[in-house]
């Protein structure tokens, strides 16, 4: 089902070096999971199911009950005093200058 | 030294103890550290002792105590923290290289609160990779081994929380629950594990695993015990935004409706399991209680909503992990070096299928018929799980399939490993309060676990009837 050019853009995009042998044991068993999961395609056509317009994502109909569950909120946008130090938090880093974390160059 | 006998004691009664004076913090934390000291390298529970650190916040604890000024009902009493939650100066791993070495900036809010309320930390235990697991059989430092039977995993992810209050290695530990992962092993080592509402407890300073999922919970020898913890970690954080006051509209104390949706368990269980949790009915029934059958058709598809969520999730909070701010690195030639060498070789095997996994699902292309389908899925599921608890007040399964199974019996088959939550994850993926209570035993005299589930925010509901269950299970 995964094929070996996937697994190996995954490892990239993850950015997870990995031996040819584990890329091959790692496409097996995602191939097995994808496959599990797919399951999830026939949810809600068994009798009894809720509504939920499933065929348009952002449709009103697949709203919940609202009383019973819980509500998106956001706090108000106002810094909040840090739980640590510069300093803390430098002093675990694998390079440091000037108060900066230091890293190889990324372009070029 | 007094001579405490560790296996009588719950946090309850060793408040009273010392209320009364049989024995002070400082002995009972000599005793922990005496009995940690003595069976710890077998079961492989403990990752560190903060001996000194404990042995100051019981001394601390007693001279409050001798004063007048004692803290509360936690006030002195040991508890083990999972792995995965920040205490602030001390190294914490999440079970992973991945974090070798790294310390804790912060107090986590749980861990805050505790302090507060005047807990002391035995140490730090065991888990699975990430919480990723359910057996902690993908630590990177080693398995933990079930106190019960020592061929026997604990479960997992918090295998190392619940060894160490089954070892009586401490009074109480927190753990951590994305898919099952406090009550699974709760239920495998003979202890109530509550997972309770999405939000209902702050998660800042636990390590992310994933963020719609995790909740942190404790692990105890009673409802009572659970009930002390709860209070004292629960509530609205502004440094969680996903935290909120828990609402509880519903005050019942008796008569409660009970849901068992049969045709989602009957066929998966071993049989002895499957009578067992038909007898916790009948007592429950006896007991004044109400059994309905009730109806989830799509309940069944929270497991593979689960392993696309999770993982999904899983991919996007442990990209962070790269050595340059903190924790293992394996520097290479180039900067996309570092990050495939730190990554490829930090992270175990599980954590990196887990990865993957959550990377392809959120990839283009792909994103909206895993991902997508998955989260359309999930509302499904808890607008199929609010429903039915509009006509019961809670719905009741068995924790898990089985009891322990061995060490190493289901390392190779991933599917075979996943399907231990089957039906714990339902509680994750609508965000529900659900607690494990002790039931009887499997084929192997190993605990089966009797578990509860409640609408969002009824967390007194599930505790009360909890409590109930429990009396009338230790009346047989």
């Amino acid at each position: 089902m995964i094929k070996p050019e996937e697994v190996a853009k995954l490892t990239e995009l993850a950015r997870l070096e990995m031996s040819a042998e584990e890329r091959t044991k790692i496409g097996q068993d995602l191939s097995a999971i994808l496959d599990y999961v797919s399951e999830l395609k026939s949810a809600g056509s068994a009798v009894g199911s809720p509504d939920l317009g499933r065929s348009a994502p952002g449709n009103p109909k697949s709203e919940l009950p609202t009383a019973s569950l819980p509500v998106n909120i956001w706090r108000a946008d106002l810094p909040t005093p840090s739980s640590a130090t510069r300093e803390e938090l430098l002093a675990s880093a694998a390079a440091s200058q000037d108060g900066y974390f230091k890293v190889k160059k990324i372009l070029g | 030294m007094i001579k405490i006998d560790l296996t009588k004691l719950t946090l309850v009664k060793a408040a009273e103890a010392l209320k009364r004076g049989d024995f002070n913090s400082q002995d009972l934390v000599a005793a922990y550290l005496q009995a940690i000291e003595e069976k710890n390298s077998a079961l492989n529970i403990y990752l560190e002792v903060f001996t000194d650190e404990a042995k100051q916040q019981a001394e601390a604890a007693d001279k409050r105590r001798e004063r007048g000024e004692s803290l509360g009902e936690l006030d002195g009493l040991p508890i083990a923290i999972k792995d995965n939650m920040l205490i602030k100066g001390h190294l914490v791993s999440s079970g992973s290289q991945m974090l070798k070495p790294y310390s804790a900036t912060y107090d986590a809010t749980v861990i805050k609160k505790l302090r507060e309320a005047g807990a002391i930390f035995l140490g730090r235990v065991n888990m699975d990779e990430f919480a990723m697991g359910s057996s902690n059989e993908t630590s990177a430092y080693g398995p933990v081994k079930n106190p019960l039977d020592p061929t026997r995993v604990p479960g997992g992810s918090s295998g190392g929380s619940a060894a160490a209050v089954a070892a009586n290695l401490a009074l109480a530990a927190l753990g951590s629950d994305t898919g099952g992962s406090i009550r699974q092993p709760a239920s495998f080592c003979g202890l109530v594990g509550f997972k309770p509402s999405y939000g209902a407890v702050s998660r800042y300073g636990l390590m992310a695993l994933s963020s719609s999922l995790d909740q942190i919970g404790p692990l105890t020898k009673t409802v009572e015990d659970t009930k002390l913890l709860f209070d004292v970690i629960k509530g609205q954080d502004p440094l969680d935004s996903t935290s909120t006051e828990a609402q509880n509209a519903k005050r019942k104390t008796q008569n409660f409706k009970i849901g068992v949706p049969w045709h989602f368990f009957e066929d998966k269980l071993e049989p002895e399991v499957l009578a067992d949790f038909k007898q916790s009915l009948e007592k429950l029934k006896v007991a004044g209680h109400e059994v309905k059958d009730i109806n989830l058709p799509n309940v069944k598809y929270s497991l593979p909503c689960y392993y696309v969520i999770q993982p999904a999730e899983a991919s996007s909070n442990l990209a962070r992990y790269d050595g340059l701010r903190y924790g293992y690195r394996q520097p290479g030639e180039k900067l996309l070096d570092d990050y495939l060498q730190t990554r490829g070789r930090g992270f175990g095997r599980e954590v990196r299928r887990r990865i993957m996994l959550g990377t392809y699902v959120l990839s283009a292309g792909y994103y909206d018929a895993y991902y997508g389908q998955a989260k359309r899925v999930s509302k499904l599921i808890s607008q199929e799980l609010a429903q039915a608890l509009e006509t019961v007040d809670v719905i009741a399964t068995p924790t898990t399939p089985s009891g322990a199974f061995k060490l190493g019996e289901r390392l190779s088959d991933p599917i075979q490993m996943y399907l231990a939550d089957i039906f714990t994850v339902p509680a994750n993926i609508a965000g529900l309060p659900s607690v494990s209570i002790p039931a009887g035993k499997d084929k192997n005299q190993l605990p089966l676990g009797f578990q509860l589930t409640a609408g969002f925010g009824q967390e007194e509901t599930i505790l009360t009837l909890g409590q109930n269950y429990e009396h009338v299970i230790s009346l047989s």
